[in-house]
């Protein structure tokens, strides 16, 4: 059986019914804004971790130390790994963040005689929800940076055992 | 929705427990099988580290035979490192749902509202444990990245 729609749910039930379920939302919205939180928290010191191991590869390669980039690099997946999950964790408590919101902010408008639907439901989805990680993978151009270096590691992760 | 992790018999035991005590017992456990398992990695990267150094210094004094053991050493760290890392992956994906699940009011993405269907859930929106694989090393491995396999 289709799920009846969070407008038509809201609206076909009693005032009262309808203002203890936005009290309930409301104890759950703080919390997962508090949730978002400790995520970006995480988030802003893991993407100084990249950065810095990032810096290290770079400058291991500046001085020609292929082997010692390649080293650090382990340690740089490990950190992007923790990014990813981390940014994937925010997806999920910000979804259950803006459900919570959506749910108060449908039943004050019902309140206030607002009619709904199914699209106008749907326009109040932020977009941001629906391009989370692809966006902030992309956004280092260290990648960039490295390629400038390919040979010099190509050499050494297919050849490393002859190289010296 | 969340078509391969939230259907896991971990995830699924977890939503069925519904004891708090018993639900923070599971992510005590998980949190410690995450922080071995990083324990391990890191060890890794240290032990690569080292030998990373030991080729720097065996190629500058042209000890080219101690060089090649050292490079070696580093190229097979690298290559056992893998399994670790994915099983890493898997339990931390586990401990941030678990985690978050554990926060009242939690709603599964598949009980959302319709209207949140298209929600980017990032790893967790992955359909196949494959895809994820096959993610991770795209976006995550430099090597990766450049075309550089060290299956090579």
């Amino acid at each position: 059986m289709a799920k009846k729609p969070i407008w038509m749910e809201l609206e076909s039930m009693s005032k009262r019914k309808r203002s203890d379920r936005v009290l309930k939302h409301t104890a759950n919205y703080d919390d997962f804004v508090n949730a978002s939180k400790d995520c970006i928290e995480t988030l802003g010191a893991l993407r100084k971790s990249i950065s810095a191991s990032e810096q290290r590869i770079i400058k291991f390669l500046e001085k020609e130390n292929q082997a010692e980039a390649v080293a650090e690099i382990l340690r740089l997946r490990v950190l992007r790994i923790e990014q990813m999950v981390e940014l994937s964790a925010l997806s999920v408590a910000r979804a259950n963040r803006f459900y919570n919101k959506l749910v108060m902010d449908v039943s004050k408008g019902i309140d206030a005689n607002v009619k709904y639907d199914e699209q106008s439901v749907q326009k109040m989805v932020p977009a941001e929800l629906k391009t989370l990680v692809a966006d902030s993978v992309e956004a280092s151009d260290f990648y960039d940076i490295l390629s400038k270096y390919k040979d010099n590691l190509r050499e050494f992760v297919t050849d490393g055992g002859n190289k010296a | 929705m969340i078509p391969w992790f939230y259907s896991t018999d971990e995830l699924k035991k977890f939503q069925n427990t519904k004891s708090q005590r018993k639900r923070e017992k599971v992510i005590l456990q998980q949190r410690e099988y995450v922080e071995q398992q990083k324990k391990i990695l890191l060890e890794k990267a240290d032990d690569i580290k080292l030998n990373a150094k030991d080729v720097a210094r065996r190629v500058k004094y042209g000890d080219k035979h101690r060089a090649t053991e050292s490079m070696m050493s580093v190229a097979m760290d690298l290559k056992n490192a893998e399994p670790v890392l994915s099983n890493y992956v898997n339990n931390l994906l586990l401990l941030r749902v678990y985690e978050t699940m554990h926060i009242n009011g939690y709603v599964d993405p598949s009980a959302l509202p319709e209207a949140m269907a298209d929600i980017d859930y990032g790893l967790y929106s992955l359909s196949t444990e494959d895809e994820l694989r096959d993610m991770l090393s795209q976006a995550t491995d430099p090597l990766a990245v450049l075309g550089i396999s060290l299956n090579e």
